[in-house]
């Protein structure tokens, strides 16, 4: 039995969608973001509503393709399409980007072209070692990404900063405790569960979220399935559409941790609030679990290492996408630095595949039973 | 500027010749010329000597330099040899007590710090993307694969290869590698060297912004003292800023003669494209000898001064006038272009920062910040796209051509971005291909698609006239 019906989440998404039409008929200001360093709380309390836009699929990239050349990323050619077509990304009043990797830096350059709204890009430097000038550079672009949003709302967010941050570390140590759970034998919550309301997370609002996970979060295993071997999911942004793979995954495997940013890099850190409160997120954020981007990214490593040892993983499940270099570029140092067989899945969202998919799904999952 | 040649040789006249013919010309150069030109002047070793014909530098391995045109000048052959003997020149740096530095990303700027200390020499892991090329072997860029770099990458990986491999470059005293406003194909393979060699300093190449860049500047300028702390513990020298000073005033040296031989180049054809490449080329690292890159900017500035007062192009001036974005890995296709009758009169090679003067009047570290940060991958891509407007509308360029890199990073974002804008601003016909794996030739498709392209040029020229 599932934690919450799939069926249960398209709906709270339909809903969602269609609350955000009614806000914006009052004057609400909905702020599309593409990036787990985007911080959200800035977004909210200068009184707009964050949605993170992670969708993906074969048909907006097509679409993409029209701006950029076939061999951008997946993700990058999908969001061009979806600005122009898909009613979630209509909704944005504004987008925010952060220079993340190469792509991601240079697409709202291309997006100024596609739509005619305010962008905003947060320069996050991708050196790592949080050098105090690094630092500074970072909360200036925070400075510099609460006056865009006053800009667009009105509202100075720093009053409610402070009440914000509370708000989304509630989020996040709700779902991290559910996360946790997935340490059990066999895990009562799946991965693709885990996915889902990170996803919701960053579409809904945050109490509904968290009323959600609190009436769901199993006090004991729900899900009978037979024991899987334990795996861990790495690799790229996954999106929505990326739920029939790792569904396909899960019908060999149990996906009992990963280190996506729309998974549990999303909430294993909680925000620490000593004074001001834009230092203790361009601190926070500065130093989240580094995507694979960063330099050194040491400590994504560091944390892989430790969900593997907790969460007695098997394998690695390595789906990266297509021409998605900083993680694509990492598939080798996984299988040399985590020792663990590695299967690597290579996605730009066409479901052409899907049987050979299958295969080799089944074939890692013999493989792993056999170990 | 100018400094007078003093050799008891006269150049034949100007024209761009073939391997074979370089062979021939070379028996008529008299050894005493031969014999003058020594790497880290001043110096008259018998292990310094770098001038031979390119038949020297392909029986080790450059075999690509057979298919190759070169300029039939002996600044040129000077400028070849000095430029293909940089293996040995890093491996000798080491031998005779010098700190060889790797440079990694960061196009430009950190090479002048370092080469303001004495007895380091700077270097860029880089620029071996064009190795495999010229071997006509994919033996560096199959090293990378196997540590994992896919297949669809800008060609750069062939630098990974070569830092496993011991023996393009000795092992550098200390690795510097920028990231930041860089591209990710670049970025993976500093962080897999970082791996492999555990040596590494990260420095951060920011975004240029269009706001207020003081406190960029002023995050530029601490990373680059972290630098500078550790060049001075490798070296146990301390940086003057007098020492700084000589070192931008020597960049700027190699930046004015370079701007000077591309204004001749572009407007009297006075050296092919290829020669113009690896002369904007040297901008970012000075090819490991600064003193005598700067010599041999100053031969190759005469060269190029006396053939333009004695109307001497190496090219037609009539050929059909071509810009190009992003440098083409494999020589041969700037060639190729020229034979079928083009001259190159505008480059957006991604350099372009390394091409402008460092200002004098600025406390000097803040002056190389100043210069790091207005380079041409920290900012836009419709900034790129006016450097090359300016240069097509000064020039008069006819076409466009984009070469590119599958999987390249900033090829995929950016070549169509770059393209429309140059198309509909200057109405050019805009060519795009991504370049081939080394091979001994141009792939069939390619050499069609820019014959094509000649044609189409051809044929708009006429229908102006």
């Amino acid at each position: 039995m599932a934690l919450i019906e799939y069926k249960k989440i398209a709906h709270l998404r339909e809903e969602r969608i269609a609350e955000l039409k009614r806000l914006r008929v009052t004057g609400k200001k909905v702020v599309g973001y593409f990036c787990l360093y985007v911080p959200v709380e800035v977004i909210q309390a200068s009184g707009a509503v964050p949605i993170r836009l992670a969708r993906g699929d074969n048909s907006a990239a097509l679409l993409g393709e029209r701006h950029l050349r076939p061999d951008a990323c997946p993700f990058c050619k999908s969001t061009l399409g979806k600005l122009t077509t898909d009613p979630l990304y209509q909704l944005a009043d504004a987008l925010v980007f952060v220079n993340t990797c190469d792509m991601m830096r240079r697409l709202p350059e291309v997006v100024r072209n596609v739509v005619d709204i305010p962008v905003f890009q947060i320069y996050l430097p991708r050196t790592a070692e949080d050098f105090p000038n690094r630092l500074n550079e970072f909360l200036r672009q925070l400075e510099k990404m609460m006056n865009f949003l006053k800009t667009l709302t009105g509202v100075d967010g720093l009053p409610r900063l402070t009440s914000t941050i509370t708000e989304y570390n509630r989020l996040r140590q709700a779902l991290k405790a559910l996360d946790e759970t997935r340490i059990q034998e066999p895990p009562p919550v799946k991965g693709s569960e885990i996915l889902d309301l990170v996803l919701l997370a960053t579409l809904l609002k945050s109490e509904d979220v968290i009323e959600l996970i609190s009436e769901k979060m199993p006090h004991q295993p729900v899900n009978s399935q037979p024991a899987l071997p334990r795996v861990l999911l790495a690799g790229s942004i996954l999106t929505e559409e990326d739920r029939r793979t790792i569904t396909l995954l899960e019908k060999e495997l149990a996906i009992v941790a990963d280190t996506i940013c729309t998974g549990t890099r999303f909430f294993t850190e909680t925000v620490e609030v000593k004074d001001d409160p834009l230092i203790a997120l361009a601190n926070y954020y500065f130093n989240l679990i580094p995507c694979a981007f960063r330099r050194p990214n040491d400590r994504l490593y560091d944390f892989t290492h430790k969900l593997i040892a907790e969460r007695l993983v098997q394998g690695i499940i390595y789906k990266t996408l297509l021409y998605c270099d900083p993680w694509r570029f990492e598939v080798q140092t996984h299988r040399t630095k985590l020792q663990l067989p590695v299967l690597e899945i290579d996605s730009d969202y066409s479901e052409k595949n899907y049987q050979q998919l299958r295969t080799r799904i089944e074939a890692f999952a013999e493989m792993l039973k056999s170990k | 500027m100018r400094q007078k040649d003093n050799f008891s040789y006269q150049d034949p006249k100007s024209a761009r010749i073939t391997f074979d013919e370089w062979d021939d010309l070379f028996d008529q150069i008299p050894d005493n010329i031969i014999e003058k030109f020594c790497y880290f002047p001043p110096n008259d070793a018998t292990w310094a000597k770098y001038l031979f014909p390119p038949q020297t530098f392909a029986i080790y391995g450059a075999r690509h330099l057979r298919r190759l045109k070169f300029d039939n000048s002996l600044a040129a052959l000077r400028l070849w040899g000095f430029v293909n003997n940089e293996v040995e020149r890093l491996f000798r740096a080491q031998q005779i007590g010098k700190k060889v530095i790797a440079v990694m990303g960061d196009l430009g700027p950190l090479a002048i710090i370092i080469s303001a200390f004495p007895e380091c020499v700077p270097f860029y892991p880089d620029c071996w993307w064009w190795t495999p090329f010229a071997m006509e072997s994919r033996v560096l860029l199959k090293t990378a694969e196997d540590l994992g770099i896919p297949e669809a990458t800008c060609y750069s990986r062939a630098a990974l290869g070569a830092f496993v491999k011991h023996s393009y470059f000795p092992d550098p005293d200390l690795i510097i590698a920028a990231t930041g406003a860089s591209c990710d194909d670049y970025s993976g393979v500093q962080s897999l060297v970082a791996q492999l060699t555990g040596n590494v300093i990260w420095v951060e190449t920011p975004l240029r912004q269009s706001d207020d860049i003081s406190e960029t500047i002023e995050l530029l300028v601490s990373e680059y003292h972290r630098v500078i702390k550790s060049l001075e513990e490798l070296t146990g020298i301390r940086l003057t800023e007098d020492l700084l000073k000589q070192a931008i005033q020597r960049a700027n040296l190699v930046r004015k003669i370079t701007a000077r031989l591309r204004d001749l180049a572009f407007t009297h054809a006075v050296f092919p494209a290829v020669e113009m490449m690896l002369i904007e080329f040297g901008c970012l690292h000075f090819y490991s000898d600064i003193t005598e890159w700067i010599n041999i900017l100053h031969h190759l500035l005469n060269t190029a001064e006396h053939r333009t007062r004695t109307n001497q192009a190496v090219l037609p001036l009539s050929s059909l006038h071509l810009a190009w974005l992003t440098p083409p890995a494999d020589p041969l296709l700037l060639c190729t272009a020229e034979d079928y009758g083009a001259r190159i009169v505008a480059t957006e090679y991604v350099i372009n920062q390394a091409l402008a003067p460092i200002e004098n009047s600025l406390p000097p570290l803040v002056a190389i910040a100043r210069s790091h940060l207005f380079g041409s991958l920290n900012g836009t891509s419709a900034e790129r796209a006016e450097l090359l407007i300016r240069q097509s509308t000064k020039n008069s360029a006819e076409g466009l051509i984009i070469s590119g890199l599958l999987g390249g990073s900033h090829c995929a974002m950016e070549s169509k971005l770059i393209g429309d804008i140059v198309r509909d601003r200057l109405g050019l016909p805009v060519l795009e291909f991504d370049v081939a794996p080394p091979n001994r030739e141009i792939d069939r498709q390619t050499l069609t698609r820019i014959e094509a392209f000649m044609e189409l040029l051809r044929s708009r020229r006429c229908a102006k006239s």
